[in-house]
């Protein structure tokens, strides 16, 4: 099924996400065009990694429609295998805990999925690999294991593996914060190059600067629900609402 | 000393006994093991039947007395038609106890993978036989290496039991001798002796092998 | 089939006999060997050490064997029933002293060294303090090693002991074959196995309550 305005890329519309009673996510719509950068910012246990993660299906939504890309899916029926992996394929997420596999050097953390999940041969997953590597300025560390690294490398490496599979969308769960400030910078460095060269992307953070500064939209949630969105101007400067008043008070008072 | 002249005229004999032991160990972690690893599989499979059959079995192989099943497979199989001797009895029944106690450490292994790996296999598209090819298995089983060496100590020992099955290993050897010369401490104790050659290194090895594993994991 | 069933439950009493009698005397004899184990005294730390490798470090059935035909032999006599009880009691000392052990090295030092602190006795530190949580805390590890136990003692019947095994060893013997018999024998270990699960889960909820964390 078609998607009302072709350069729309994800759209959920209604989705609901309860665990156990507790209503995590409350009737999120939600549009994103091709080459936007969203990112998702708000007070812990607001839902805003739940709506993430039901972007690539890792959280199932109760009720809702999600499209993404060319694809539209009705979630109150259960997907099947073949669409979960149509749509995990068309996008890529990058963890707050990099989860990066230990067991396998640099080069096979990237060049493996492309090779199992696009088909791509050694060579040609190895040669992208490289291509990436350089991209993130760590071609010098194909060999080695990730347990070697720094975690602002071992995120860094993260984002590469998400990119090799040419995603129509990047997700980010909080992508520095397990990492120290100096860390952090580097990582965010790379994020920001991909938004120039056109990439969509959805990020939750914590890293209001990088918010303010690199993303088209800034979305603000709070209880499960979206409270504001707009400009990162109009919502950071001139918030309509109470409470996202009271959460930016509350970072800047810490800055 | 008497008991010494004994023990080296014996030694031959038990040697070849010990021999058919460690033969039937190898062979029942040989089989056992891979039937283990399919079981730990199967009991978390989405399809419930075979998720319910595969918990039935372990529940079962664990629960059953290892001598029970050995002499099952023993007597059972000829009444059913098919007619092995008795050391592939005895490998049939301790590779299937093998399999039922190895799965549940394979599947303790398993599930100590971090399930962020896991979310990562699934973010990046990877079907779920990939995931557990590629990121699963490969380190589950090393986690279980310490516990599986262990318990390839409990099946040597385990061995043993093969005596009431007429097989000719260690302590079949060694009351063999006892009938013959009413030496039974001696020989036994030469048995014994003998047992704990193998089960006391390998102990030792174990307890290297559980240190190296937590070291590499920190 | 009933008769089948009839004829190996003959077995039940001995089964039951040797597993309660070999625990007990296994739980009763790991107490001065875990204490011999954490001992200050190097000997007697290496005599329970060298005790606990070796009996564990010899399948069952030859204990049993040597204990039957060996000892019991000679200078005392001693029947199956005998022979088989000891036998695995004294095997059963030596797993349930590194349980217990277990037990100990579970507890903080610290609370070892407040009641040494507080001036109490190490005798005392032991029976007032450390034994009741060692107790609670091995509880679980006891009730696991009782059920394999409980599966140990087939061995007896090699020795000669009327238990389930044995019954249905020479049941299948009589019928020239068969799998019935040791069904039968299996469930009934299975089943026998299920009480000791749910009595020590009772135990470790009730010790939970009289014991503070």
């Amino acid at each position: 099924m078609r998607l009302t305005d072709p350069d729309q890329i994800v759209r959920l519309k209604d989705i609901n996400v309860r665990y156990s009673g507790f209503h995590a996510v409350k009737d999120v719509d939600l549009e994103i065009k091709r080459g936007e950068v969203i990112a998702i910012v708000g007070p812990s246990g607001a839902g805003k990694s739940t709506l993430l993660r039901t972007i690539n299906m890792l959280e199932t939504p109760h009720s809702g429609e999600l499209s993404v890309g060319d694809f539209r899916f009705d979630v109150s029926k259960t997907l099947t295998a073949a669409e979960l992996l149509k749509l995990r394929r068309a996008t890529g997420m990058v963890f707050q805990s990099f989860n990066l596999f230990p067991h396998m050097t640099v080069e096979r953390n990237i060049s493996l999925p492309q090779m199992r999940v696009l088909g791509r041969s050694k060579a040609e997953a190895d040669a992208r690999t490289a291509q990436l590597l350089e991209r993130v300025k760590l071609a010098d560390k194909a060999h080695s294991y990730p347990s070697r690294l720094s975690g602002g490398q071992q995120q860094r490496i993260a984002i590469a593996r998400a990119l090799a599979l040419d995603p129509q969308v990047m997700l980010f769960d909080e992508p520095t914060s397990a990492l120290d400030p100096e860390l952090g910078l580097e990582v965010l460095a790379v994020m920001r190059e991909l938004a120039r060269d056109g990439m969509t992307m959805i990020v939750v953070t914590h890293e209001i600067a990088f918010a303010a500064e690199v993303a088209d939209r800034v979305i603000v949630m709070a209880n499960g629900a979206i409270i504001e969105q707009g400009t990162p101007d109009a919502v950071i400067r001139n918030p309509t609402s109470e409470r996202t008043r009271q959460f930016f008070r509350a970072i800047l008072d810490r800055q | 000393m008497e008991l010494l002249s004994n023990w080296i005229d014996w030694t031959p004999q038990l040697w070849k006994g010990l021999k058919v032991s460690l033969q039937l160990t190898s062979l029942a972690l040989l089989f056992g093991l891979p039937l283990g690893l399919i079981l730990a599989l199967a009991s978390s499979a989405k399809l419930r039947l075979l998720r319910y059959l595969s918990i039935a079995m372990v529940e079962i192989g664990r629960g059953a007395p290892a001598l029970v099943v050995l002499q099952m497979v023993y007597y059972g199989l000829p009444s059913a038609g098919i007619s092995v001797g008795a050391f592939t009895s005895g490998v049939i029944a301790l590779a299937l106890t093998t399999g039922a106690y190895t799965s549940e450490i394979l599947r303790a292994g398993l599930n100590a993978v971090p399930h962020r790996e896991v979310e990562a296999g699934q973010a990046l598209g990877m079907t779920h036989a990939d995931i557990l090819r590629y990121v699963v298995i490969p380190q589950g089983v090393l986690y279980a290496v310490p516990a599986l060496m262990g318990f390839a100590i409990l099946i040597f020992q385990l061995t043993s039991l093969t005596f009431t099955i007429a097989i000719p290993e260690l302590l079949a050897r060694s009351y063999r001798v006892g009938a013959a010369t009413y030496l039974y401490l001696d020989v036994l104790a030469l048995a014994g002796l003998m047992y704990l050659a193998v089960t006391l290194p390998f102990g030792w090895l174990v307890a290297f092998a559980e240190r190296r594993l937590s070291l590499h994991l920190k | 089939m009933i008769d089948l069933l009839l004829s190996i439950l003959r077995g039940l009493p001995a089964t039951f006999g040797v597993t309660v009698s070999a625990f007990l005397i296994g739980a009763i004899l790991a107490v001065p060997l875990v204490l011999m184990r954490r001992s200050r005294s190097i000997l007697l730390r290496l005599v329970a050490r060298i005790y606990v490798d070796i009996l564990r470090g010899i399948p069952p059935i030859v204990w049993l064997f040597i204990i039957f035909f060996g000892i019991g032999n000679g200078f005392v006599t001693l029947s199956a029933f005998q022979a088989a009880t000891l036998g695995l009691g004294l095997v059963s000392a030596a797993y349930l002293c590194e349980i217990y052990r277990g037990g100990f090295l579970a507890l903080s030092k610290s609370q070892e060294e407040a009641s040494i602190a507080l001036g109490f006795t190490r005798l005392d530190t032991l029976r007032f303090v450390l034994a009741p949580q060692v107790v609670r805390v091995s509880i679980p590890g006891m009730a696991t090693f009782l059920v394999s136990l409980l599966k140990d003692t087939t061995v007896a019947s090699a020795i000669g002991v009327r238990d389930i095994m044995l019954y249905a060893s020479q049941e299948a013997q009589a019928a020239g074959g068969g799998f019935m018999p040791f069904i039968m024998a299996a469930l009934l270990y299975i089943l026998l196995s299920i009480p000791v699960a749910y009595f020590s889960r009772r135990m470790d909820a009730l010790m939970r309550r009289r014991v503070s964390k």
